[in-house]
């Protein structure tokens, strides 16, 4: 009889341990991507298509004349989203596009790719035209992120509702 | 022995599991909510001892983070424009295929389509250099390569950038969109009024000559344009395209192009261009010719939808007397992406009347007539850089018997 109650409270814990483990990854759906750019660059505000003019090298350089220096991290699941969500495109979409342009003639130069976030921060720190993009649970906002800082998009804050670029 | 009360016994594995759930939990949102506090009320030990431990786990983590950004890496790459070491890059592109139709005296045949070797090259922040060499396989087999695009570019600014060398004239869309490299195209072939010359094309789709272009600021209308000076064609039978080294008179030919992408249709493309040049060909006469073309193009990743027209004026009949004539074509292509598939449908049209004098002349070039009808295929993309497509055609003309064919071809770039 307690053998029993014993399983039957281990299956629920069991029940609700597989419960978690699904809520967990779905806890992080929706989790806003920060443009962030170096903390020299007055720009304070871009919209979704000035964003996909920078990382499709439509748009070469800032209003300050200072060369637009894109960059991504190699292989990240928010890369995958922030191609799709802000210029429509898939991995392989995106690597075409720059073949393509090449091809036509286009002097058009492909973001610079790094492997962490930390690379990504630092090159945004090291280049005074460079823009790219992490995620919020990687940007604190607080000072402890070097010299880049978040830019809205939309007129919106990534805290805001409404915010797009989202994984 | 100790003996643990059966309450406390029974409660154990329930409050693991709540642990654990928790655990979990707070490891996801641990960055979100590193000062999340338990509930003092909460008489859990265990419970308190984890919140604790990942508390302590995530302090450590976000000082590590903070400490990493601070001492930035010191060596960070620069962007690619300056170097000398890989400044030429190359791409190859390549097709291959077998063909069947039913028109005598076609037979069925495996083909090498083209090799194309593309070279970009940037010579300094502003200048760069474009070159592509192909080889394409005539009707008599035999393999001659061919300086296929040459440019020197200067690029000012996103306003302006200008080119000098041998280039694809901006008629149109399709002939700046997707050049030589099958790859880049969904179907097997470029439509019939898009075809290069090596393919029975009539347009002069290259030149030798200064081309210009860029984005017009218009706001959220994003205009851009084109605008070209070159030598124009030379004659079209079994000739070169081009005039590469000696124009054949003084007259230039010119050429304007102009586009908008509204950022309110994303994905849209509508634009027409305007070309001009003076023919003398084998009756000795000054022919006028206007070539416009309008379209209208929707593209994402999933959906393809190519709609073009055009209108070739030529002035001037082939004996010298006043005549004016006009060619008109069109074609519209649609396709959508499932995966790795894309199937595609093609209706294409042109008409050029039996006296024309340039189209209808066969000692000027293939006689163009009339033909129409449907393509039908699919593409299917088996890796990243290599695609398979089959292509069915029904073509109709004029004078000649209606005809099907089957293209397969294999298409890549390394």
């Amino acid at each position: 009889m307690m053998k029993n109650k014993f399983m039957s409270v281990m299956l629920r814990a069991f029940v609700l341990m597989i419960l978690c483990a699904i809520i967990a990854p779905v806890a992080h759906a929706g989790d806003a991507i920060v443009v962030i750019v170096n903390a020299a660059n007055p720009i304070d505000n871009l919209s979704t298509a000035e964003l996909k003019k920078l990382f499709l090298s439509d748009r070469s350089r800032w209003d300050t004349g200072k060369s637009v220096a894109p960059v991504m991290v190699t292989g990240s699941p928010e890369r995958t989203t922030f191609l799709k969500t802000v210029c429509g495109m898939s991995d392989s979409d995106f690597n075409k596009y720059f073949l393509q342009a090449a091809f036509t003639g286009k002097s058009a130069t492909p973001p610079k790719e790094v492997s962490s976030v930390a690379a990504l921060k630092s090159f945004v720190v090291s280049s005074p035209g460079a823009i790219g993009f992490v995620k919020a649970l990687d940007f604190h906002g607080d000072g402890s992120d070097g010299g880049v800082r978040a830019v809205k998009i939309d007129g919106l804050a990534a805290s805001d509702p409404g915010y797009k670029p989202r994984m | 022995m100790i003996k643990v009360p059966q309450q406390c016994l029974q409660r154990v594995p329930g409050v693991l599991g709540l642990a654990l759930c928790v655990a979990i939990g707070l490891v996801a949102h641990a960055q979100q909510a590193p000062n999340a506090a338990p509930n003092p009320n909460d008489s859990n030990q265990l419970l308190l001892q984890r919140i604790n431990e990942l508390e302590a786990k995530v302090k450590q983590l976000q000082e590590k983070q903070a400490s990493n950004v601070a001492a930035p890496e010191p060596a960070v790459e620069e962007p690619r424009v300056n170097s000398v070491n890989d400044r030429l890059k190359l791409n190859v592109f390549g097709d291959v295929g077998f063909e069947t139709a039913d028109l005598k005296p076609s037979t069925n045949t495996f083909e090498i389509g083209s090799l194309d070797l593309f070279m970009t090259a940037h010579l300094s922040e502003k200048v760069s250099a474009l070159a592509e060499v192909l080889f394409v396989a005539a009707a008599d087999n035999s393999i001659t390569p061919d300086v296929e695009r040459l440019l020197l570019q200067y690029r000012h600014n996103d306003h302006f950038t200008a080119g000098i060398g041998r280039y694809h004239t901006s008629i149109g869309y399709y002939n700046t969109a997707f050049h030589q490299g099958s790859w880049f195209q969904t179907t097997v072939d470029r439509p019939f009024m898009y075809a290069f010359d090596d393919a029975g094309g009539f347009l002069p789709l290259q030149e030798v000559g200064v081309t210009t272009s860029g984005l017009i600021p218009s706001g959220k209308l994003e205009l851009s344009y084109v605008a070209e000076v070159g030598n124009g064609r030379n004659h079209l039978l079994d000739g070169e395209p081009a005039q590469n080294a000696q124009d054949t008179n003084n007259g230039k030919s010119f050429n304007v192009a102009l586009s908008a992408h509204p950022v309110w249709l994303n994905g849209i493309d509508v634009g027409f261009s305007i070309y001009h040049d003076y023919l003398t060909f084998s009756d000795n006469v000054n022919h006028s010719e206007l070539i416009s073309t309008i379209h209208v193009v929707y593209l994402n990743s999933t959906y393809e939808f190519l709609n073009e027209a055009m209108l070739v004026r030529h002035v001037g009949s082939s004996t010298g007397a006043p005549g004016v004539f006009h060619t008109p074509a069109f074609y519209t292509q649609f396709s959508r992406r499932f995966r790795s598939y894309r199937p595609y449908f093609r209706y294409e049209y042109i008409n050029a009347g039996a006296n024309e004098p340039i189209y209808g002349d066969p000692t000027d070039g293939p006689v163009i007539g009339r033909r129409n009808g449907p393509s039908l295929g699919v593409r299917y993309d088996f890796t990243e850089h290599t695609a398979f497509k089959l292509q069915y055609d029904r073509a109709q003309r004029r004078g000649v018997p209606s005809s099907n064919g089957l293209d397969s071809q294999f298409a890549f770039t390394f």
